[in-house]
């Protein structure tokens, strides 16, 4: 397999096509691919809560 | 609609927010009205009369429902913002398009790019010729409690069918500004932007229950009806109008003939055959223009730029990407002039009613026939137009099935193979052509039927539409909306398709390999050609003198010409080489025993491969690897390609063939940017996924029985 890695501009033109194809894949799939890549767990996120800027503490 | 589903959905709704001069968010001291009205009533021609084209559009976050948003340029008021909300009967049905004038009205829902809140002010747009029938959403409305202004528009068309209506009575009743106004002329339209400026709370409460509401209006249309001559708008003549009855007796009776079962059917043949002989035929000049420039643009980035790998990333890529997009403009734009302009007369509504009968026991309602009837120039406009069927169900049907509409990005195929199976006989070449469209209406059709009965089962729900009167239609309202759609459709398949040119163009130019061997011979022939070390019999007649002495004795010139031909042979023999080799080139390899049940060889394979991100590159693709060249407009090139052979020697092109590709391309799903489009608006990618999968299976099970068929019946 012969690519031409010596060449700035190959490198240019596969970030641009890099580019281009992570356009096409969010395209298809705007939430991610399936089966791919890290889950988030619950879809939840911890908030600490604060009152000018300062942690409020637990009851 | 939360702002927790909002956020959620805001995900998908990238790419489809559009922005247009002078409009943004909109800055302190800026008004934002509510455009609201039944369907019908003129509402967006009043939009497109007030704003121009100083409009963006987008959507309402979290759902597909369009959202315009116009800048109103008042003279001695504050800026405006009209938001144009979808036509509704009323705020409390069961729809979608109500549940989004709702929630906006209730300041829980604004468009995308939009400050959240409730709007300053509401503007109903109301049809004179239909007062009290528009009067039951008015009055929801003002139980809303929010300024609001009526606008009653088309006051000309109910001057000259004999209604006359008292504004000033009607705005007593009402208890809020009451505007008469023409959109299509433009008259009115000055008392109404100011009114809607110093618009107040409503000091009337109509009643709540829906009974209550229409006896509600009912009374009020009989208060405000016949009190006195309503002032007449300037041009508008009040005397000698014909009787109320004379113009619905001109509407029924164009209706005996439109909706008739038979003779509506027959106009409904000729006026759709017309606007598509209109479409292709007027299109092809835009088309050729388009073609031309973005041929120059590219020779012009070859000539400026030195050779080398960003010089081809621009030429081949970027600015074909581009072109293999903008080429369609002018046909779906020319079908979106059509079809606003029909839609306008009121006739629209009418072949929807038509359609209806055909489309129902295929589980579809008339309202698809739009959507249906947009694919056929491109099915990602006719995918967003099913936004309008009111019914889940049916739009999902009308989305999955929209595909196999003959889109314009399947002609270049069909032209190849019609071309090849039909040669010097034009009119059975017509006929395939035809059979073409045919056939994919009725997979659609057939796909409806099973898809309804099977994933998508449920209860048909029956198709409510209101016939408009018949009228003019205004020009300036369709060109606003072409220019709109038109946008938009660059917006969404341009990126995509410059995307996937751009990751084709890369996988179709490495890896780098040697030059074949031929290739490397023919240079060298060519280089002694041009030194005279070498002869060519084609030059010379003489059969005495050897090949070397009769070289060195031909003209220069002819010895530099048939050097130059050999070398473009090479170049061309290389660069089929280097495509088939390529990582495009390498899928195509791969794959090919999935596709050779279908008579494909490698090469038609690396050309349905390389097709699958947009079938419009399958003709190209073929052009490069059998003859070296991308110019597949070229009728030398198109008959080189017609006489491609296999690595067996036999031809690529048979019978059998080229009608298993034609059914192929007839069918299968070839269009990612289609898919992206039916993932968002289907609301999520397993409708996209199952589209994908069924076109493909039915693509390649018929394509599959037509060659099978074929070679039984001894026809190869």
């Amino acid at each position: 397999m012969d690519l031409p890695v010596r060449d700035w501009q190959f490198w240019v033109a596969s970030a641009t096509a890099l580019v281009a194809l992570r356009y096409v894949v969010k395209m298809i799939f705007p939430s991610g691919i399936p089966f791919v890549g890290k889950r988030r767990k619950g879809g939840a996120t911890r908030a600490v809560l604060t009152v000018e800027r300062k942690p409020v503490e637990k009851p | 609609m939360t702002q927790t589903e909002c956020d959620r959905c805001g995900e998908q709704g990238d790419g489809e927010l559009l922005t247009a001069a002078g409009v943004g968010a909109p800055a302190a001291g800026v008004m934002r009205i509510a455009l609201m009205g039944n369907p019908n009533t003129g509402k967006t021609t009043l939009f497109n009369r007030l704003c121009g084209l100083r409009h963006k559009t987008s959507n309402f976050p979290g759902t597909t429902q369009e959202a315009r948003v116009g800048s109103v340029r008042a003279e001695g008021s504050a800026p405006i913002h009209l938001i144009d909300l979808p036509g509704v009967y009323s705020l409390e049905l069961d729809q979608h398009e109500s549940a989004v004038c709702r929630e906006v009205l209730a300041g829980n829902l604004s468009p995308r790019g939009e400050a959240a809140g409730s709007p300053d002010a509401v503007c109903i747009v109301v049809d004179s010729t239909n007062l009290a029938r528009n009067l039951v959403l008015v009055g929801e409305v003002l139980a809303r409690r929010l300024p609001t202004v009526v606008a009653l528009n088309m006051v000309d068309l109910a001057q000259r069918a004999g209604i006359r209506i008292d504004p000033e009575e009607l705005s007593r009743q009402l208890g809020c500004g009451v505007f008469e106004c023409c959109a299509r002329s433009g008259e009115g339209l000055d008392p109404l932007v100011g009114g809607m400026g110093a618009g107040s709370i409503p000091n009337r409460t109509p009643p709540g229950t829906r009974e209550g509401l229409e006896s509600w209006a009912d009374e009020i249309f009989s208060l405000c009806i016949g009190h006195r001559h309503a002032p007449s708008i300037e041009g508008a003549s009040t005397q000698n109008t014909p009787s109320r009855s004379r113009l619905l007796g001109l509407t029924d009776r164009l209706d005996g003939v439109f909706t008739h079962p038979l003779m509506g059917m027959v106009v409904f043949l000729g006026i759709m055959a017309a606007m598509l002989f209109v479409i292709f035929k007027l299109a092809t000049y835009p088309m050729d223009w388009i073609d031309g420039i973005f041929a120059v643009l590219g020779g012009w980035v070859e000539q400026v730029l030195p050779a080398g790998i960003l010089r081809d990333l621009l030429s081949k890529g970027v600015v074909s990407g581009i072109g293999a997009t903008v080429i369609f403009v002018p046909q779906i734009a020319l079908m979106f002039l059509l079809i606003s302009l029909l839609e306008d007369t009121g006739y629209l509504a009418r072949a929807a009613f038509l359609m209806d009968r055909l489309l129902r026991p295929f589980g579809l309602p008339g309202h698809s026939f739009v959507p249906l009837l947009s694919s056929h120039a491109c099915a990602l406009p006719g995918i967003m137009a099913a936004r309008a069927i009111p019914d889940r169900r049916q739009r999902l049907l009308t989305i999955l099935v929209a595909p196999f509409m003959t889109c314009s990005a399947r002609l270049p195929v069909y032209v190849l193979v019609t071309t090849l199976l039909f040669k010097d006989r034009p009119g059975l070449a017509a006929i395939a052509f035809i059979g073409c469209y045919a056939l994919g209406v009725g997979a659609g059709l057939v796909s409806a039927l099973i898809l309804g009965g099977t994933v998508l089962k449920g209860q048909a729900r029956p198709m409510i539409l209101e016939l408009p009167t018949y009228k003019l239609p205004s020009f300036r309202t369709a060109l606003v909306t072409t220019w709109d759609r038109s946008i938009v459709f660059l917006k969404n398949a341009g990126t995509n398709i410059l995307a996937i040119s751009i990751v084709l163009w890369w996988l179709g130019s490495y890896p780098h390999v040697p030059p074949p061997e031929a290739a490397t011979q023919m240079r060298q022939m060519a280089a002694e050609m041009r030194d005279g070390r070498l002869a060519d019999s084609n030059i010379h007649d003489s059969a005495t003198a050897s090949p070397i002495e009769r070289s060195s004795t031909a003209p220069f010139a002819d010895r530099q010409d048939r050097a130059a031909e050999l070398e473009a042979k090479a170049d061309r023999l290389e660069a089929a080489h280097a495509k088939a080799s390529s990582f495009a080139g390498r899928m195509g390899r791969f794959v090919q025993p999935v596709f050779a049940p279908l008579g494909y060889d490698w090469q038609l394979t690396v050309g349905v491969v390389t097709s699958f991100a947009a079938r419009e590159v399958f003709v190209s693709t073929m052009a490069v690897i059998v003859t070296g060249t991308e110019d597949a407009e070229d009728e030398g090139v198109l008959a080189e390609v017609g006489g491609a052979l296999r690595d067996d020697g036999t031809a690529v092109f048979t019978t059998a063939t080229c009608w298993s590709l034609l059914v192929y391309y007839v069918l299968a799903m070839q269009c990612l940017p289609t898919l992206a489009v039916t993932a968002r608006e289907a609301g999520g990618m397993k409708w996209a996924m199952l589209q994908l999968v069924w076109m493909s299976v039915i693509a390649y099970a018929a394509a599959l029985l037509v060659y099978q068929g074929l070679a039984l019946m001894g026809i190869s």
